[in-house]
């Protein structure tokens, strides 16, 4: 016989490094595969010990919607489903002035000063090496 | 393996029931459906109920009332495939050879709420970050718009045919027509879709009575062979997935013409899960009605309505109908039987052989869908 104990709930959308800048989520070891948000059984091949990494800052905007009506949160807000450069999918609030919302639109992770965390259009890494 | 027959079915017309509770509204279709399947209470052998907001022991609390007891009862919640689901264990069941005559009920009462969009469960991550169905189908819009160079005004057509529809429907919450600028104009619930594209907050419930071959045989009445019943759950990634291929409503739909023995093209009449108006597009090609890419097309084309090859969503749909919840996989089944068996009305389908119904239930991240459940139907004498 196995004492099991049950697995404890995760962080709420525990999305941040304390330094404001990553995404965290979770890779399996076995497989391969990345989960965002962190969790610990992997639900591609059945692993249960998963470990924390960063989800990095970059994905491009699969689909969007502005909410105007919501039980879940005071509206409005923008969702949008952000697939990011490693393959992970992950719904987020999308921070991009309405006229530049269009699918396919690269973006990338941002905080505001109160530490929320959202996607907003991607710098060109280029026009980024160049400030530097 | 036995065949199981659909022998009777009745349906409240949908809409805000607030003084009625969860037996009050299923009570009267349910005892209709016994009564024009001429079954007497002590003949019933199980009664499957599907619901998703009743509480503990729904399907008892409405076999009291029908003085129904002493059998199996089990309740069944799937979201919005709750009464599908049920149907599908009563399907089974019969088929398997474990009950003669069974009464399937669904039913819901969304008006509990007071307004809003559906509740979901807060466990999963995307609801604690917003997520909501008219958000999801949404999403699904705009995707859609965006890869088939659509605009809102090709959405709102699929309201105006439900509308349509739901007009010659005097079971619809909605029996008013509403044209393209009435569609768009109406209030933004998650851009693109407005108002007149998502489907009503209502009550409902909706009973039928399923009996093996040898009681149909006895009874010697009109009803329909239950050619497929396909229930499946979708399957989690943590990947990108295709918004306009959603894989478990093609898979169950696939399974099921190879039930039934039939293809797409056999089809006089579908009732399909039209939650919002991009739902139907999306679905035209996962059922494949059309082929893939071609869904607008499809729909301006006139073929999925009155005078075309398959009569999509005669009811009105959800969105004309309505849609509380655990009651519309039944309530689809029940139109599908009144459209087989001839007794339509003004939305009579002509000469409708064979049905579809297929209902989806969503709610949680990972998952296309939770739930999908896909039933093909034959008219028998
Ligand atoms: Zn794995």
């Amino acid at each position: 016989m196995t004492l099991l104990e049950p697995l404890p709930d995760l962080e709420e959308i525990r999305a941040l490094n304390p330094d404001g800048t990553e995404l965290l989520g979770s890779r399996c070891d076995s497989c391969g595969s990345g989960f965002f948000p962190r969790r610990q059984l992997c639900f591609e091949c059945g692993a249960d010990a998963l470990r924390d990494v960063e989800l990095g800052h970059r994905g491009v905007l699969y689909s969007y919607s502005r909410v105007e009506l919501s039980s879940a949160r005071p509206t409005p807000y923008t969702l949008g489903y952000v697939d990011l450069d490693n393959g992970v999918r992950v719904l987020a609030d999308i921070s991009v002035p309405e006229d530049l919302l269009v699918p396919d639109l690269p973006v990338a992770l941002t905080t505001d000063p109160a530490g929320k965390w959202s996607f907003a259009p991607a710098v060109n890494p280029a026009e980024e090496t160049d400030e530097n | 393996m036995v065949d199981a027959f659909v022998v009777s079915a009745a349906m409240l017309p949908m809409g805000k029931h607030r003084s009625s509770g969860y037996a009050g509204l299923a009570a009267p279709p349910a005892r209709q459906a016994l009564l024009d399947a001429g079954v007497e209470r002590g003949d019933i052998d199980a009664v499957f109920c599907g619901h998703s907001f009743g509480g503990m022991l729904t399907g008892q609390r409405i076999a009291k009332e029908l003085g129904l007891g002493g059998i199996p009862i089990v309740n069944t919640d799937n979201a919005c495939s709750g009464g599908a689901t049920a149907l599908h264990l009563a399907q089974k069941s019969v088929a398997a050879g474990e009950h003669d005559i069974v009464l399937v009920v669904g039913v819901d009462k969304l008006t509990q709420f007071g307004g809003g969009t559906l509740p979901l469960v807060a466990e999963d991550p995307e609801v604690r970050q917003g997520m909501v169905m008219p958000a999801l189908y949404a999403m699904r819009a705009r995707r859609y718009l965006y890869e088939r160079k659509a605009e809102p005004a090709d959405l709102a057509l699929v309201s105006v045919k439900a509308r349509r529809h739901g007009a010659m429907n005097p079971f619809a919450q909605y029996q008013k027509e509403v044209d393209v600028d009435q569609v768009l104009s109406s209030r933004v619930i998650a851009d693109p879709l407005t108002l007149l594209q998502c489907c009503p907050t209502g009550d409902g419930a909706a009973a039928v009575v399923v009996v093996s071959e040898k009681v149909f045989a006895a009874m010697g009445r009109p009803g329909m062979r239950i050619g497929a019943s396909v229930l499946h759950s979708g399957t989690a990634t943590s990947g990108t997935r295709n918004m306009l291929r959603p894989e478990i409503s093609y898979h169950s739909a696939r399974e099921a013409y190879a039930q039934a023995g039939i293809t797409a093209a056999d089809l006089d009449t579908v009732e399909l899960h039209d939650a919002f108006s991009i739902a139907e597009l999306v679905y035209y090609e996962a059922l494949g009605l059309c082929e893939e890419g071609g869904s607008l097309e499809f729909l301006r084309s006139g073929e999925t309505t009155f005078g075309g090859s398959v009569v999509v969503n005669p009811s009105g749909g959800l969105l004309s109908k309505g849609h509380p919840v655990g009651a519309s996989g039944v309530a689809q089944v029940v139109e599908m039987f009144w459209q087989l068996t001839g007794v339509a009305g003004d939305r009579q389908v002509p000469d409708a052989k064979i049905a579809l119904t297929h209902v989806t239930g969503g709610g949680i991240s990972g998952f296309d869908h939770g739930a999908c459940a896909v039933h093909i139907f034959e008219r028998a004498d």
